[in-house]
């Protein structure tokens, strides 16, 4: 177990570090001007803009400026963005927690009406409540996040005015209220993902063998389906479900956008924008080291959940 | 005369059809089988002919929505097609159990082998969870599963296919059923460990009185453990007799061709015989006889299903032409 | 020579008449129907339309629904309809673009590293992973960003995402067709790689392909919707659905239909097509199939023996 861990972990660096020379590059071959996004289109004398790239060690060659990024990040620093005047990281710091308490929402909301929507429909399956079950999943994974985000706000928030139509607030409770509307939204969307694989997974395994011999041993037809076939089909559902999180991160991004939370998002589109390399480098990532962190978690956790790979 | 005993499980004209993506199948065609108390009752057949059905039949474990059964199938004195749910789910695993072909795919991956022997005993019995465990440890020991306190806590894929099919084994007699059926029990398991789960089955078989249902297309097993013979073609059963008779006097001409086609020792010819021809396909409802494109004998007559008919003490076959054709073999058996 | 391709291609994509349950359910000639009709609309917009989807008619601005304007008209008084059509000319295309890109990439790779595996397969299998750690659109804002925004970045940054979950996919059916028979026979007749690969291989995966590029697309309506959304795709004036969405929600209050026009017509493409994948999944995998009744069928064969 400890040594399929040791592995793993090898292999994120690994990745990670490939990840990050794609993140570098991608972000550096941008064909607009840094220094003017410093200067926000204002005019500098050549002194200035040498004293700039100066200090943002523009003046180095690329592969010089990765190392320099790269050994800042790796002790916690992503360096200064050139538009906002402040550091990334208390950029990041700032608006993380919104972010992380929306994907968290959604999630759980997501994961709570799934499984069992996914597990009935697999039960009744091309029943009429399979039917009716399917539409409803399918017309949300059709509907853009933000589109959801839209007709949520527009009937709740501006129409019932039961939830605020935007903005976040000051506590960690506080912003609950704000978030219920964004974490419908971003959760709705992958209710009809993981709900559909729970059934395709879950009709797999009521066709199995094994259920066959647990209906043969005189067990009722509820327990094969709860006790021996769930934990079988939901093994892969919790890995899709898991890259599903990783997804919903940008998912957020757009959420955010649509309620004017004041998350990550925002100011990583912005960035993109304005090309302000270092915003955009440490958010994305960021993320992705999130997104790993998030596989290699469910990796873990599929051992543990499956004898077959904890005791390999 | 021999005394006449009451048949544990008597399978009338049993008809399944079947829904399936090219068409409807009609998988069984009329089956008449009987089982008496503690026999060992051979089902033989090429793949196809419908033994598995037969025995999923009898447990009722087709898809309701993509099967139809008619018939009758009486177990104790009840039908068991017109048996209500409840009523099925305490025959099977208590009464009737069943254990499959590939041991492997058929135990839950995700369950010690300990838990889900368990399971059935409290299914059925109302007992502690301790207890469950102490008689699962019994169980384990009757099939030869050693030590069963290390055993209990070990995954499926940890053991090997025989032991595998040991715990299946163990899982069916947990509740001390009247009536097991195997359904290709040691196809999956190497010559040598077939002949143990063999010898096993037939062990448990007279130790605690159980008739075993033991479906297989291997008439070496049958040779081996059977004392009665079933054999089925395209979904009827076509010959029913002792398991000395089928070797000696076969009756109808499916089963001689079969048993010409073993090769025996000492046997010094060029070609194996073999059956021209393939099964029919079971779209159609027959009614004419469906060995009828590959049989010898066929005449007019054959055009009609052929009834059962009785050739000899607890012998019976499915063909027109058992006095004609046959005429030698059916004197000496009725002797 | 040709003649022995018969023998190769061993699964139709047509199947024989005699199935019970067929490809064309009423749900897929539906959303097939929809599609065809969305597609043509889109492609004979400027016969079908009267307005032009850029020449501003302040006096409209924000109209509601009339017979003037079927759905209503935007800020600065364009027909709304005509827009929409317009959209999706930009919308469809540029899916399409991802998709085509992403395939033309991802099946030649796929089928080498399942095909050859070894080295080709490791540098092909590591790249695939470095790509996927990145969640989908967090790679097109990078690429985007790269690239500079436009329509034209986002349908490559986007083609890019997709190229290794298809890659995969391919590997991993050439593995199983690779071991079959008919590779053994075509290998032994003395055919090239590539000839076995495309002629014969490839036509094997068809299927299965075929029903995740359905879906593909889906996903790229979605994703170039969302990358428009938030001003990285379809620059002004063109405007794609999630373009025009992003405009309509400002107005939400005046006119909802300017933001939910555009969201309704990616919502029934999006279900079409996923209809469509699915009908198409279902028949090559019968397992999961609705199959007919006993009583419909029987019907249907006493209708036939009677005729």
């Amino acid at each position: 177990m400890i040594k399929f861990i040791a592995k793993r972990i090898l292999q994120l660096i690994l990745i990670l570090f490939a990840a990050s020379v794609i993140i570098f590059c991608m972000v550096r071959i941008t064909p607009s001007d840094p220094v003017a996004s410093m200067t926000q289109g204002r005019r500098i004398t050549p002194e200035t803009r040498a004293a700039l790239e100066k200090e943002y060690y523009l003046d180095r060659s690329l592969p010089e400026q990765y190392v320099i990024w790269i050994t800042n990040a790796l002790q916690g620093d992503l360096g200064d963005s050139f538009s906002h005047r402040q550091s990334v990281n208390s950029l990041i710091a700032g608006r993380l927690p919104t972010t992380i308490q929306l994907v968290l929402m959604s999630a759980v909301l997501a994961l709570v009406i799934a499984i069992p929507v996914g597990i009935i429909s697999a039960v009744k399956m091309n029943s009429i409540t399979d039917r009716l079950l399917s539409i409803f999943t399918l017309i949300f994974v059709a509907s853009p996040v933000f589109l959801t985000a839209i007709i949520l706000m527009l009937v709740f928030a501006l129409h019932l005015q039961w939830f605020p139509s935007f903005g976040s607030g000051g506590s960690w409770m506080e912003n609950f209220r704000y978030l219920v509307l964004p974490s419908l939204a971003l959760g709705l969307n992958m209710v009809a993902l993981i709900s559909r694989i729970t059934r395709s997974n879950m009709i797999e395994q009521l066709n199995s063998n094994y259920a066959m011999t647990a209906l043969a041993k005189g067990i009722p037809y509820w327990k094969v389906v709860l006790k021996h076939c769930l934990k079988n089909a939901v093994i892969p559902v919790i890995t899709v479900a898991s890259i599903q999180i990783g997804s919903m991160i940008v998912g957020a991004v757009l959420v955010e956008n649509v309620f004017a939370l004041g998350g990550l998002g925002d100011v990583l589109i912005e960035g993109v924008k304005a090309a302000d390399y270092p915003v955009v480098q440490g958010i994305v990532l960021m993320m992705v080291v999130v997104f790993l962190l998030i596989n290699l978690l469910v990796d873990i956790a599929y051992a543990a959940i499956d004898p077959r790979i904890r005791l390999e | 005369m021999e005394p006449k005993t009451e048949n544990l499980l008597e399978i009338k004209e049993l008809k399944v059809d079947l829904m399936t993506v090219r068409g409807i199948v009609h998988a069984l065609n009329g089956v008449n089988l009987t089982i008496r108390p503690g026999e060992i009752h051979g089902l033989v057949g090429e793949s196809g002919s419908g033994k598995s059905m037969t025995s999923k039949s009898i447990m009722r474990l087709h898809n309701e929505q993509r099967s139809r059964m008619k018939g009758e199938i009486i177990f104790q004195g009840e039908d068991l097609l017109k048996a209500s749910k409840k009523k099925m789910q305490t025959v099977r695993g208590k009464e009737i159990s069943m254990i499959f072909q590939d041991p492997m795919t058929s135990l839950n991956p995700l369950l010690t082998i300990g838990e889900q022997i368990a399971e059935t005993y409290r299914q059925h019995e109302k007992c502690t969870k301790a207890e469950a465990k102490k008689k699962t440890y019994e169980i384990l020991e009757k099939v030869g599963i050693n030590p069963p306190e290390k055993r209990y806590g070990q995954y499926p894929f940890e053991l090997s296919g025989g032991l595998q099919q040991r715990v299946m084994i163990a899982m069916a007699i947990a509740c001390s059923p009247v009536l097991l059926i195997a359904d290709e029990p040691t196809t999956a398991l190497d010559v040598t460990i077939q002949a143990q789960i063999l010898e096993l089955l037939q062990h448990l078989s007279r130790d605690m009185g159980m008739s075993i249902l033991l479906i297989t297309h291997n008439f070496g097993i049958v040779a081996e453990i059977c004392d009665r013979v079933s054999v089925m073609y395209a979904g009827r059963v076509v010959e029913t007799c002792d398991t000395k008779t089928i070797f000696r006097h076969a009756a109808h001409p499916y089963s001689k061709a079969l048993i010409d086609s073993i090769p025996k020792i000492g046997m010094n010819v060029e070609y194996l015989p073999t059956i021209p021809g393939a099964p029919p396909e079971l779209f159609e409802e027959n009614q004419a006889c469906p060995y009828l494109p590959r049989c010898p004998y066929q005449d007019e007559l054959c055009r009609q299903m052929p009834p059962e008919q009785v050739c000899g003490k607890g012998h019976t076959a499915a063909c027109h032409h058992l006095r004609s054709g046959n005429d030698g073999a059916n004197q000496e058996a009725r002797q | 020579m040709m003649k022995f391709a018969g023998i190769f291609w061993h699964k139709p994509l047509i199947r024989s008449k005699k199935q019970e349950g067929v490809l064309f359910t009423v749900p897929m000639i539906l959303s097939a129907a929809v599609l065809a009709l969305l597609v043509l609309c889109c492609i004979f917009a400027p016969i079908i339309s009267p307005y032009s989807p850029t020449e501003q008619n302040l006096a409209d601005s924000l109209a509601l629904p009339s017979f003037r304007h079927l759905l209503g008209a935007d800020r600065v008084g364009r027909d709304l309809l005509t827009r929409l059509f317009y959209g999706g000319r930009t919308t469809l295309l540029s899916a399409v673009g991802v998709v085509a890109l992403s395939v033309v990439i991802g099946v030649p790779l796929g089928l080498i590293s399942g095909y050859y595996g070894g080295l080709a397969d490791t540098i092909i299998g590591r790249i695939c992973d470095v790509v996927l750690s990145f969640p989908s659109l967090l790679l097109a804002f990078v690429l985007v960003a790269g690239f500079g925004r436009g329509m034209f970045s986002a349908v490559v940054a986007l083609g890019i995402v997709y190229v290794p979950m298809l890659t995969r996919l391919v590997r991993s059916l050439t593995l199983v067709e690779k071991n079959k028979t008919y590779v053994e026979a075509a290998t032994s007749i003395g055919y090239s790689d590539s000839r076995i690969m495309f002629r014969h291989i490839l036509p094997n995966c068809v299927s299965t392909i075929s029903v995740q590029i359905t879906l593909d697309l889906a996903y790229a309506i979605l994703d170039m919707a969302s990358l428009s959304f938030l001003g990285l795709g379809v620059q002004p004036p063109t405007a794609d659905w999630g373009a025009m969405l992003d405009e309509g929600r400002n107005f939400l209050l005046q006119n909802p239909f300017l933001a939910l026009a555009p969201g309704i017509a990616i919502i029934i493409t999006v279900v079409s097509l996923n209809i469509c994948s699915d009908g198409l999944h279902q028949y090559f995998e019968p397992v999961q199939r609705k199959l007919p009744s006993f009583k419909k069928v029987e019907k249907r064969k006493a209708k036939e023996t009677a005729a």
